[in-house]
């Protein structure tokens, strides 16, 4: 991949919050690169640090907040020239001016909180437009039109007349995404915006999702915990665990041959149409909140598939193939040959053959 | 699981419930629902937001006032007003976990009490030790170890204080459960833990449960039969595998073909049916019932 491919990239990017109880390590070393025009997909539990990432990228940050190390680089194209730029150093007034919204937009979870509840819907897209934009009215009236258009409503008048909690779920969705994509951003990032709809709604959402991205080749970070989700949409994904990414590759690496018990967990628990298990299997345990200083693999006491050098050092990446990485002890050369679970094994060999037969 | 001859423990017979919302204006939430459910067996109760899924398990457990329709639970008649000493008699016999279990327990009070207060109000156990060991009998039985009593709902994660919401309606051993999307609010990995519980406890005590969900995936993996809601009506009744192998309804398969899967190859390449039929309501309160086979139902036009 050269350089020029790559439209942010966050390096080793490591956070902790300050808490009573002593310092909270949400982000421990994070590092992923966003290749222009494509989707990634950051998946896994709640507390597991997705969100924390994308609100570092857009300088969302609370008070007792507190950036270790690491670097944001955004590479900015302006007039065919590519500038990089590190979001962390930046101003907060220049971060405002020049990169929320114009350059970065993100979209929640709860379309219902991140709109205004006293406000039109068509004035609440117009203050976004005229926030970054110096046009006339009657202009942005128009582009406003547009936008709806896009976003796939169809009694536009009616929409932009009306109030939030009017709005169905879905549509309120779409209002979000039409206000993110009113300044022709080159990033959107979408923290779990489908959580909280129908799946009939979801599977629309991630499909306007798509339909926009290839029309205005928009480069997409999708947060998600929902693996149905993650294979419908992304190119890339990271597997994230205890404020570390675990697993990384192509959508198929990780779908098709994934190597991190935790993945296998992840997947496992997963309920599929096509195959059916007695039992569904889960991750026993719930994720340890990392307070002070941390030892070893954080997955360890939830795997059970740990080996003893687990709980001593963290492991560090492993090359499955060019595009895939996965930190577990178990690709270690000198580790036991320890194989994917039967069940997962099963199902994945299911899905291959349903593949090849169309 | 259901037998074909047991009789029903819970019966709901056009069930209605309207809302007026305004001026000469009613929100027919549910618009004549009727099923039933038999003892031990998991009824998953399955429709979008909006459905009245909710409603008609809050109507059953008389959170909501039915407008209209018989319910009929262990031969007793649960329609029109009900005496005080009815009412209690249903809490007690019908239990109900929320969707949210942090807005579900008082953060107030410590798990043990939580638990606890069903066995004091229905005078359950004679002395506070005796209630104790109930409440931590419970406590194990949901996989919860007995240190949890003296916590509050505030220093459980997600999954441990759905357990705790688990318990509680479990405490009082009632034959049904009312289970209102227990498990959307919880991480994927956390949610088969909680479906798995749920089934262990089911085989354990003989409980039934009534599943609302919206995630038709997870429905599966618990339901011995489901019904499918839209529009305030039933439109499709069937064991599991009928409605996810052949479902008829086009609502259904609208749902059906709307669900997930963890192949991303076929993921990207699939169509979503999506079933848009302006004039549903009118139809759907016209439409009859045609039986397919000994437990699948469908409304047609």
């Amino acid at each position: 991949m050269t350089h020029e491919d790559i439209i942010l990239s966050i390096n080793n990017l490591a956070i902790s919050f300050k808490s009573f109880s002593g310092r909270v390590r949400a982000l421990r070393g994070v590092t992923i690169d966003v290749v222009r025009g494509k989707t990634i997909a950051i998946v896994g539990e709640s507390g597991s640090g997705k969100s924390v990432t994308v609100k570092t990228i857009m300088r969302i940050l609370s008070k007792n907040e507190k950036i270790e190390s690491g670097s944001i680089v955004f590479n900015n194209k302006r007039d065919n020239e590519i500038v990089p730029i590190d979001l962390l150093k930046l101003s907060n007034k220049h971060m405002q001016r020049e990169i929320k919204g114009k350059k970065i937009a993100m979209i929640f979870q709860d379309p219902m909180t991140s709109l205004d509840p006293t406000m039109k819907i068509g004035k609440q897209i117009l203050e976004a437009i005229f926030a970054h934009k110096k046009i006339k009215l009657k202009a942005a009236v128009e582009q406003v039109h547009q936008l709806l258009e896009t976003v796939g409503i169809k009694n536009i008048k009616a929409v932009m007349n009306a109030y939030p909690y009017q709005l169905s779920g879905g549509m309120r969705q779409r209002i979000v995404i039409a206000i993110a994509i009113s300044c022709e951003p080159d990033l959107l990032i979408c923290d779990e915006p489908t959580t909280a709809l129908d799946v009939t709604i979801q599977s629309k959402i991630l499909d306007l999702i798509k339909k926009i991205q290839k029309a205005r080749n928009l480069s997409v970070i999708f947060i998600t915990h929902d693996l149905g989700v993650v294979s419908r949409i992304a190119d890339q994904v990271y597997v994230m665990y205890a404020g570390k990414i675990v697993e990384y590759g192509t959508c198929n690496d990780i779908f098709y041959d994934p190597r991190h018990p935790y993945t296998w967990g992840l997947l496992e628990s997963t309920p599929d149409m096509a195959y059916l298990q007695e039992r569904l299997a889960s991750i026993p345990g719930t994720p340890k909140r990392m307070i002070g200083d941390v030892k070893g693999d954080q997955f360890a006491e939830r795997n059970r598939y740990a080996l003893n050098i687990d709980f001593r050092m963290e492991p560090p990446f492993f090359k499955v193939n060019d595009h895939h990485f996965a930190a577990t002890w178990l690709l270690h050369p000198k580790a036991p040959q320890i194989r994917i679970p039967e069940s997962l094994r099963k199902r994945i060999d299911l899905m291959k053959e349903e593949n090849r037969n169309g | 699981m259901a037998k074909e001859n047991a009789k029903p423990i819970l019966t709901v017979r056009s069930l209605k419930k309207y809302y007026v919302t305004g001026h000469k204006q009613i929100n027919k939430a549910v618009d004549g629902v009727s099923f039933c459910i038999y003892p031990g067996e998991t009824f998953g109760l399955v429709g979008e937001s909006g459905s009245g899924k909710s409603t008609t398990g809050r109507s059953i457990i008389r959170l909501e006032t039915p407008t209209q329709g018989d319910i009929n639970f262990l031969g007793k008649d649960l329609s029109g007003n009900l005496s005080k000493q009815t009412q209690r008699w249903l809490r007690s016999k019908i239990q109900m976990i929320f969707q949210d279990p942090m807005a579900s327990l008082n953060p107030r009070r410590t798990v043990l009490k939580s638990i606890e207060i069903g066995l004091k109000i229905h005078h359950i156990g004679c002395s506070d030790k005796e209630r104790k060991n109930i409440v931590f009998q419970m406590l194990r039985k949901v996989g919860l170890s007995e240190d949890y009593a003296y916590c509050y709902p505030q220093d459980l994660s997600g999954g441990q204080r759905q357990r705790v919401g688990i318990a509680r309606a479990l405490i009082m051993e009632p034959p049904l459960v009312i289970a209102d999307e227990p498990i959307s609010a919880l991480d994927v990995s956390i949610q088969a833990q909680i479906v798995n519980l749920m089934k262990d406890i089911q085989e354990e005590t003989g409980t039934a449960y009534l599943f609302i969900a919206h995630d038709l995936s997870m429905v599966r993996y618990l339901s011995d039969r489901i019904g499918v809601m839209h529009l305030g009506h039933l439109v499709e009744i069937g064991t599991s595998d009928e409605i996810f192998h052949h479902a008829q309804h086009p609502y259904t398969q609208s749902l059906l073909s709307a669900i997930p899967t963890v192949n991303p190859e076929y993921e990207k390449s699939r169509t979503i049916q999506s079933y848009q039929n302006t004039n549903a309501r009118e139809e759907y309160g016209k439409a009859n019932w045609s039986k397919l086979s000994g437990t699948h139902y469908v409304l047609q036009p």
